[in-house]
């Protein structure tokens, strides 16, 4: 529908010019580092468009009589400052009188010999492009050029402010590691590389955004992601032409399957654990500097009901939450309209002592029904977007006039029946459970309310069927996105309504991690200890 | 492309079009419509005409926000037909009048008598109505039976529901029938209605009602009775004694009673023909315990237990035999003996079944009771 009305303004046409165009402009800065200093750090400036957070510093070493002439580049902030400081400039100006310093005239010789004589950094690489110097000043690397030389070093010596790890608000658990991602991906790969201690584990380095060049990780475990799918994932990310990449939600918006549906096709964490246990099954985590929230894919509709939790905790008490999770969320996407269906279609539907519950509770309200759902549900969403845009201190008293003001005046104002109050404010609560699919299930639940008060049960019937006709044709980077519920695989089902102990989760998930099927031994289930056959 | 647009702009004027078909598809509030709990039809004035009595309950005067008025309030019309009363209703009441949560219909003994069965249509044929609301025959006027007594659940109706499935689960022995069951019956060659009879006594506050005895329908009319304890034996061959007590005299010299409460009973009737004879057994397997003693018998005692049994079997032969002979006097096979000669001699039936009032007082029935009491209860020893 976008599409459409795009196409009626010409907006396209006159898009896919523009574009072009840049595709012609580009590739303009090819340059060679030249052997002239001055020129180089004039270039760069004008290609800095003389900022002042970029750092020139020139210095010279050596002998008085044939000194080197040197410049560090960077920007400040985001480079460790104390580190150019003991680690560069004093190896360079300091400890290069001891060591033996040769002048010859060798092309790059002073490049290399600074390398790897002098320079007490970890991290460096030999750039000969400008370019490649400008993209190291931006991701927070240090340049070093030096008079003469046609390459440079690019020293990483990052070293900006960053938020301490710190355990998610989203994903809050009980048992199970408190540490989330941080808005910084080194931090964030570094952290999967602690859970995951294979070399298996590959990381790919991406750039995406013409003008934020936001660096994208694809992380993935070579043997168990299907080669396919990574290269799917790659395609899609490299073919991402746009401005800026702010958080990881944008690259989920280009590359998902289904924009169009209400349901992500796309999952997504902040968590550690939860994203090494995806990778582990064959998903392919992307990671987004920048965002603290790692996008997995391919997302199945069942990964909105399981939570890291139900793996840490004994099965049991998992798998009755995992129930209640489905309750929750077919209620409440159900509910309200079910609820007004009910009512206003079906009253022999209702029970005969209830009955007179509801209809004395009706009494009197001036709204029919459905205005009563619709209404109540609008009133919910709103409290719930005050409440969650408000600082913490104002939220409390957003919910509590919500609750008191709303919840009992307009009751006992007569307004609305108590009976909706609590349909709504169950519905409310019981949202709250799957919160992966909660967008989805705030719209669906006006729809099915709709439908519920223009067709009654006829008009919820062919809602669940429009549902469920969209949730099969769904596919998230290959994966059915109904598996293994359509097209079932028995196997499966053991981490989807109930959750199985974990020595009986022999296999990957079919979809997905079919090609390194087994994850356990069989016969790892706790046994007492048996007698030795002793020799 | 192009195509897609037009199917997706088919799809949003179609969902948006459903929004109007509401108003005249069946949508209605529930403050729109009277609850009608029960139904009692009398004889009106005029012998053409029906006068039909709803219960409807008033909402606003139940629940927890509940205001002081009547709870329910009775409403007469009257019509040649159920439907045209029902209709009727339209000019006398503020609300349409929905039975879905009708419980009881009641029915004058006059009115039985005739036949109930034109009254019946209404509730089997229209989709509104729950088959499942008991028929009960009042000993008065029905519209009576409506009237305020003294209950606990505050509507008439309700109350009236309540007793009659109280008792079958703690007295079982009277009979009663919903609509269903009684139309099942009534078309059945082979088997005859029953439904439970009630009465009024005392006026005013003290006005109380009783559930009395079992009537006994020929086709759709009300022809005889059967008292509690005929009712008892209706109950055992049909295999519907859920509980009850069995009051037995102690062995020995004194009169002193004993109660047998009764935990499981399973009855069967077996059918057999013998030449032109007709036989029918009912094996009854019971086990009671014992609930109470008024005498001072040790009840240890193996053979005392025994000879109790045998008193309890005593009992249900009796009640049973009484049933079978006041069914057999009216003529009226009102336990399905038919049925059951159907089932194991279709051939037979076939020519038997058109003069089935004939050959059903010829039924010999014989009993088998395996009469058991399991236990004593907390004590053994009488209390003295």
């Amino acid at each position: 529908m976008f599409n459409y009305l795009a196409k009626k303004f010409n907006l396209v046409r006159l898009l896919r010019k523009q574009s072009t165009q840049n595709a012609n402009g580009k590739k303009q800065s090819g340059l060679k580092i030249s052997p002239h200093l001055k020129q180089n750090l004039e270039t760069l400036k004008k290609t800095f468009k003389e900022s002042n957070d970029f750092v020139i510093r020139e210095f010279s070493f050596g002998s008085k009589e044939e000194p080197i002439n040197v410049a560090l580049v960077y920007i400040e902030g985001l480079v460790a400052k104390t580190s150019i400081n003991d680690d560069i400039m004093k190896p360079l100006m300091y400890d290069s009188s001891f060591a033996g310093f040769i002048n010859t005239y060798q092309p790059n010789d002073i490049i290399a010999f600074i390398d790897e004589r002098l320079l007490s950094m970890a991290d460096s690489i030999k750039v000969s492009n400008l370019e490649e110097v400008v993209e190291g000043c931006l991701d927070g690397h240090t340049i070093l050029l030096v008079e003469g030389e046609t390459q440079a070093l690019s020293i990483s010596n990052q070293g900006w402010e960053r938020r301490s790890i710190s355990e998610p608000q989203g994903e809050v658990v009980v048992r199970g590691p408190r540490e989330g991602f941080t808005e910084t991906l080194r931090i964030n790969t570094s952290l999967l590389r602690r859970k995951i201690h294979n070399p298996d584990l590959v990381l790919e380095m991406l750039k995406v955004g013409q003008k934020t060049r936001t660096n994208v990780c694809i992380a993935y475990i070579a043997g168990i992601a299907d080669d396919g799918v990574v290269q799917e994932v790659k395609n899609r990310i490299e073919d991402i032409k746009t401005d800026a990449i702010l958080e990881s939600g944008y690259i989920e918006q280009f590359i998902e399957d289904a924009p169009f549906s209400p349901f992500a096709t796309i999952g997504n964490s902040e968590k550690p654990d939860v994203v090494a246990a995806k990778l582990l099954e064959g998903r392919v985590a992307i990671l987004v500097d920048g965002s603290p929230v790692v996008l997995t894919v391919p997302f199945l509709f069942i990964e909105g009901f399981q939570s890291a939790e139900d793996y840490y905790s004994r099965p049991y008490y998992s798998s009755l939450v995992r129930i209640l999770r489905y309750m929750g969320f077919l209620f409440s996407l159900y509910g309200p309209g079910f609820f007004v269906a009910v009512v206003a279609f079906h009253q022999e539907l209702i029970p005969d002592a209830l009955i007179i519950t509801i209809s004395s509770a009706m009494e009197g309200t001036p709204f029919p029904v459905a205005l009563e759902a619709i209404g109540m549900g609008i009133v919910f969403e709103i409290l719930r977007e005050a409440g969650v845009r408000l600082p913490k201190a104002v939220g409390q008293s957003v919910s509590i006039v919500g609750a008191l003001v709303l919840g009992d005046a307009v009751v006992s104002a007569g307004f609305v029946s108590s009976t909706m109050v609590i349909v709504v404010a169950f519905t409310a609560i019981a949202s709250f459970v799957v919160t992966s699919h909660s967008d989805a299930e705030s719209i669906i639940r006006f729809v099915m309310t709709l439908l519920g008060s223009a067709l009654g049960l006829f008009g919820i019937t062919i809602g669940t069927i429009g549902i469920l006709i969209h949730l099969s044709a769904l596919r998230s980077f290959g994966s059915p996105y109904l598996s293994p519920l359509a097209p079932i695989s028995w196997l499966d089902l053991k981490d989807t309504f109930l959750r199985f102990p974990l020595w009986a989760m022999i296999t990957r998930p079919k979809t997905i991690g079919w090609n390194n099927y087994q994850r356990e031994s069989l016969d790892l289930i706790p046994k007492p200890p048996q007698k030795k056959k002793d020799k | 492309m192009a195509r897609n647009t037009r199917i997706i702009q088919l799809i949003i004027i179609l969902i948006l079009i459903t929004f109007f078909f509401s108003g005249c598809w069946n949508y209605r509030e529930l403050d729109d419509l009277a609850i009608v709990t029960g139904v009692a039809f009398d004889q009106a004035e005029n012998p053409d005409k029906i006068l039909m009595t709803t219960q409807v309950v008033v909402p606003k005067n139940l629940g927890s926000e509940g205001g002081n008025g009547p709870t329910f309030i009775n409403v007469k019309s009257t019509g040649f037909t159920v439907m045209e009363a029902v209709r009727n209703y339209n000019a006398k009441l503020d609300r349409r009048p929905f039975f879905p949560f009708t419980e009881i219909v009641v029915f004058s003994k006059e009115i039985a008598r005739e036949g109930i069965a034109p009254y019946l249509d209404f509730f089997i044929r229209d989709p509104e109505p729950r088959s499942q609301a008991w028929i009960i025959i009042s000993d008065s006027d029905a519209q009576d039976l409506l009237e305020e007594f003294a209950n606990i659940e505050g509507i008439p109706t309700r109350a009236l529901r309540q007793m009659i499935e109280r008792q079958q689960g703690a007295m079982s022995n009277i009979a009663s029938s919903d609509v269903v069951e009684f139309a099942q019956a009534f078309h059945s060659k082979s088997r005859q209605p029953v439904a439970s009879i009630i009465e009024i006594k005392g006026e005013g506050k003290e006005k109380e009602v009783l559930l009395k005895e079992t009537a006994i329908f020929n086709e759709d009319k009300l022809i005889g009775t059967l008292d509690r304890s005929e009712g008892r034996g209706y109950l055992w061959i049909i295999n519907k004694v859920e509980s009850g007590i069995i009051v037995v005299e102690e062995p020995g010299l004194s009169n002193d009673k004993i109660s047998l409460e009764l935990l499981l009973s399973q009855s069967k009737m077996i059918p057999r023909i013998t030449g032109d004879k007709l036989e029918i057994k009912i094996e009854v397997s019971m086990e009671s315990q014992i609930a109470e003693q008024m005498g001072d018998l040790d009840l240890s005692k193996h053979d005392v237990l025994q000879s109790l049994e045998r008193r309890q079997a005593a009992v249900i032969h009796n009640e049973i035999m009484a049933a079978v002979k006041k069914a057999q006097d009216l003529r009226t096979d009102i336990f399905g003996f038919g049925q059951a000669f159907t089932r194991k001699y279709p051939k037979e039936m076939r020519s038997l079944e058109a003069k089935w009032d004939e050959h059903f007082p010829l039924i010999e029935v014989s009993t088998e009771i395996k009469s058991s009491i399991r236990r004593t209860a907390v004590q053994t020893r009488p209390l003295t």
